[in-house]
């Protein structure tokens, strides 16, 4: 018997991942990335230098400013300014917020959802599990894009533009989250039948427990392993689903820019040589879903093998 | 000159704490012909010896140091090329799990056919046949029927005999058996010992049987080397160490059994678990389990000396066998 | 250690069957073509366990052995037969009627590294049955018991707050065997309990279901395929074959005087440490699939005493003279050499 057994936390961030990390430049350097990029979306309203989203602090004339290092650049302007005269620091500042918030909130309602169903599929089996799998097959033969487009196209017309200015984050975070709930489902299905079979889960049935303590308690905690791996990519599938539909004009309005909408609005005055409204967003929106799925492809190599010895 | 020589083998795990010694220390030699037991629990460093001897070890694991004369070359510092001449060749091993083992989109057929192949210049029916000989070897009936089958068509015994089949193929001088009969129900496990001790005593095959039973040691191996946290505590004949254990260690593995005991009474088991290798005690590895311990066994490291028939590493072994005696 | 008290059994199986549905899919067909086959995996199957004894199922792999203990426990349905727990029959019940069985009937289970959950410590595995089957008990009564409990196995109090993989698999299984026994049963299921460890572990764990058993007067069922365990610690023990039990008999009597010919060929197939090893009787042929099981005896086609009775006509369970139950034309018909 060793002595030298650290509490369970202090393991999972001491040794294993962060010995990972250690390893692991790419991921390591991802993080801190990503990191730096929560924290700028986060703070937005204090690191940027004007609020977009204030008429009186826009003036026209300022518009089509090239970045800094271009020639005819306004310092004042660190990236220079879209078509309108504002800012692209500020607005990329806020477009990441944006585009963050709803790839998370999304994230949050697939997961919501998706476990749910993947626990209750997976667990009780039989007829419910046909049932609601099925339902999974049927919402993935749907493309995420086709619903989003279909919906939110109906919500523009039946509600009028105002509203859908106001509601737009939430109706997209909705609508992604609904539509692709199924991979959660699947993969915690996936999970919990592996699970199921474990003694421990017997164990917990002979010891009188009910299918919700033994589903929650037991089986749950069992499967955050493959959920946080699958929520890695949810999160970058989720700020891609989000600029596409702001790229077509069905996302978030160019007035409260997502990154999506920005690379969109700047899309016309590519050839016209201001380059930057479109490249810079989509930069960042490139780093943003690089960094993600560079650190799910890390997770995944670190925890999803899980490294139980076995009997024998 | 011995058909196997280990000499002062070191094995060693590199980890995030830095390398970790799975095996230290061993040494033994094995004749042509000779059928040689190691016993151990899990962690003991039993299977890490034996893939040594093959340098088959997979990273993390390494030879730190020794030598593994087969036939006067050295295993340690062969190339891969040179290796694979020996390995399956000359050397074969046959593992626990027979379903691991054999490859299941491939024919019992293919895989022997492949396996031949690979060492002999030989022609498909040329191989075929030799391979149909060695399944009628190890009493598979209707042996040509058999190649065209897949691995899941067999019964457990059954793949366990065309391991062994495979392992024969190209008349080792030395067979390694990892825990060949542990993943085996009773009837059919002494089906197959009965099987493989009597196919190295024909074709005058080496044996080294790597296993925690030692019952199964009992039945097949002419000497036993006792393993415990990396090191061998004691070597001898095999009926001598069964039936006169000097080691405390290998008194407690033997007297633990419940044959030993009257039905229904306590068994006489061993306080403590074995220590982890990350963690070794100072002094024996044993000594914090052991009744006879002395202060001399929590400092200083014993090592192997002969004691009656046996090696036995054991500061106290003089003491214990005079205590035995007064009892 | 024999003074059991002779009243109604504690468990009673009658006439027990139990067939699982399997979805075949031949390895020719692309998997397109689906097949509805039955393991036959418990065949008529009939034992009584009486209070104080400890009964032991031995057989080798796919007789039954863990499926029977599932449905004992409930975990499965049987597809018929009875099952009586203390004289109530438990094979139907409802999950909240099986409720107060479950703090009289607990299991310990074969492979100690799955059968904790790992991402619960020692203390919240050991305080979650508590809470659950004894809501009235303060937070001092559960400390003071789940403290008393891990003193009796031999946990030491620093476990605690660790995960199962801090710990070796004797020590796991310590872990396990103070779960089943914080809600106090008077009957354990232990499926291959001591199979998975070490040797010299086993006799540790082997002690500590000893211990418990006189100091709690728990009854066992316990299951195993090493025959030196069970002629320790068994009182009685059925002999499974296919799904089917051959002989029930004393420990005693059965390793003295086996009678069933599959009984006698698997006493002799133990490897001893002894010299005087009795000769190894050598099976014909290959267990046969429990998906097809032979209408007649299901150990014929590997008997060397099978007739052409046993082909086709299926031995009942007959009582001995000496107290044991074997099912045999042979031993019937009294052919068997001695």
């Amino acid at each position: 018997m060793s002595n030298s057994y650290l509490s369970p936390y202090s393991r999972f961030f001491q040794s294993d991942l962060t010995i990972g990390l250690r390893h692991h430049p790419v991921a390591f350097v991802s993080l801190v990335i990503f990191a730096i990029l929560c924290l700028l979306a986060a703070f937005a309203p204090l690191l940027a230098p004007f609020d977009p989203f204030d008429t009186t602090q826009i003036d026209i004339l300022n518009s089509e400013r090239p970045p800094f290092w271009a020639e005819g650049a306004e310092p004042a302007f660190l990236f220079g300014t879209d078509d309108q005269g504002r800012d692209m620091w500020s607005i990329m500042l806020y477009g990441l917020r944006l585009s963050l918030i709803i790839g998370l909130g999304a994230v949050l309602v697939q997961t919501l959802i998706g476990v749910s169903i993947g626990l209750i599929s997976g667990y009780v089996g039989g007829r419910v599990d046909s049932l609601l799998m099925r339902l999974a097959d049927i919402q993935l033969s749907f493309s995420t894009l086709m619903i989003a487009i279909v919906f939110l196209a109906l919500t523009q017309v039946v509600g009028g533009r105002a509203f859908f200015a106001q509601y737009a984050p939430f109706l997209l975070i909705v609508i992604i989250g609904l539509a692709e709930w199924p991979q959660y489902a699947r993969t915690v299905r996936a999970t919990v039948l592996a699970e199921k079979q474990k003694e421990y889960v017997d164990a917990a049935r002979i010891m009188g427990f009910g299918p919700v303590r033994i589903m929650v308690r037991h089986i749950l905690p069992n499967s955050l392993a493959s959920i946080f791996v699958i929520s890695t990519i949810q999160i970058a599938n989720a700020i891609i689903a989000e600029a596409s539909l702001s790229f077509l004009g069905l996302g978030m309005p160019i007035a409260y820019p997502s990154l999506g909408s920005l690379i969109a609005s700047g899309f016309d005055y590519l050839f016209s040589g201001s380059w930057w409204i479109t490249t810079l967003p989509a930069l960042l929106l490139v780093v943003l879903i690089l960094v993600v799925n560079l650190l799910g492809d890390w997770l995944r190599d670190s925890i999803a093998p899980q490294h139980v010895p076995e009997a024998g | 000159m011995a058909l196997l020589s280990v000499q002062n083998l070191n094995v060693k795990f590199g980890g995030p704490f830095g390398a970790i010694t799975a095996v230290n220390n061993v040494s033994f030699e094995l004749q042509k012909g000779e059928r040689l037991g190691i016993v151990g629990e899990s962690g003991a460093g039993k299977s890490i010896t034996g893939f040594a001897m093959m340098n088959l070890l997979n990273a993390p694991g390494f030879i730190d140091r020794g030598k593994v004369l087969f036939d006067g070359q050295d295993m340690v510092r062969l190339n891969e090329r040179q290796l694979r001449k020996i390995r399956g060749n000359r050397m074969a091993m046959i593992f626990q799990d027979p379903l691991v083992t054999l490859n299941p989109v491939l024919t019992i057929g293919q895989q022997m056919v492949e396996t031949l192949m690979a060492h002999r210049r030989l022609r498909q029916d040329e191989a075929e046949f030799i391979a149909i000989q060695k399944l009628r070897e190890v009493y598979i009936s209707a042996p040509e029927s058999r190649l065209g089958q897949y691995p899941h068509e067999l019964s457990g015994g059954m793949r366990q005999r065309v391991i062994i089949a495979i392992a024969l193929l190209l008349d080792p001088d030395l067979i390694i058996a990892d825990e060949p009969t542990t993943a085996l129900d009773v009837t059919t496990q002494a089906d197959i010992l009965e099987l493989l001790l009597h196919l190295c005593m024909a074709n005058n095959v080496g044996l080294i049987l790597i296993t925690h039973d030692l019952g199964v040691v009992c039945q097949l191996t002419e000497r036993v080397m006792v393993m415990y946290a990396g090191e061998v505590v004691e070597t001898g004949k095999t009926r001598e160490v069964i039936n006169d254990p000097q080691h405390p260690y290998t008194q407690g593995l033997i007297s633990a059994l419940p044959q030993q005991t009257l039905p229904g009474t306590p068994l006489k088991s061993i306080a403590g678990y074995m220590p982890s290798l990350l963690s070794l005690p100072e002094g024996c590895p044993f000594h914090p389990r052991c009744a006879y311990a002395s202060p001399e066994c929590t400092r200083e490291r014993p090592s192997l000396v002969q004691y009656r028939d046996a090696s036995v590493a054991c500061h106290e072994v003089n003491r214990l066998h005079q205590e035995t005696l007064v009892e | 250690m024999n003074d059991v008290v002779q009243n109604r059994p504690l468990v009673d199986v009658k006439n027990l069957h139990m067939q699982f549905e399997l979805h075949h899919r031949g390895p020719g067909s692309l998997g397109l073509r689906s097949r509805k086959n039955y393991v036959h995996a418990v065949n008529d199957v009939s034992f009584s366990i009486d209070q104080g004894e400890a009964f032991c199922l031995v057989g080798e792999s796919g007789c039954g052995k863990s499926t029977i203990a599932r449905l004992i426990t409930g975990l499965e349905r049987p597809t018929s037969g009875e099952i009586h727990f203390d004289g109530q029959r438990v094979d139907q019940l409802s999950r909240g009627e099986q409720r107060p069985l479950r703090k009289r009937m607990q299991m310990i289970f074969q492979n100690p590294y799955a059968s904790l959950n790992p991402r619960m410590t020692v203390d919240e595995a050991l305080v979650e049955p508590l809470k659950h089957h004894f809501p009235d008990y303060s937070p001092q009564d559960i400390q003071q018991r789940k403290t008393d409990i891990m003193r009796s196995v031999g946990i030491d109090q620093t476990w605690s707050d660790r995960y199962p993989d801090a710990f070796s698999g004797g020590q796991r299984q310590r872990i396990a065997i103070a779960r089943a026994l914080t809600v106090d049963p008077e009957f354990m299921i232990a499926d291959e309990p001591i199979s998975a460890l070490d040797a010299s572990i086993q006799a540790q764990i082997l002690n500590l279901m000893l211990e418990a058993r006189a100091e709690r007067g728990i009854t066992y069922l316990f299951i195993a395929h090493d025959l030196n365990v069970v002629q320790h610690f068994a009182t009685r023990v059925a002999v499974l074959y296919l799904g089917s039990i051959c002989e029930i008999s004393s420990t005693r009597t059965l390793f003295e005087r086996p009678k069933h010919p599959y009984t006698r060929a698997l006493l002799s197939a133990i490897p001893q440490l002894k010299d005087d090893k009795p000769k190894y009787i050598r099976l014909r042929g290959e267990r046969p699939t429990p998906l097809a099981p032979p209408t007649g005896c299901p150990f014929e086609s590997r008997c060397h005493f099978a007739t052409n009775r046993c082909r086709h006509e299926r031995p009942r369970p007959m009582r001995q003279p000496d107290g044991s139950t074997v099912a045999c034309h042979a031993v019937e018909e009294d052919r068997l050499d001695d």
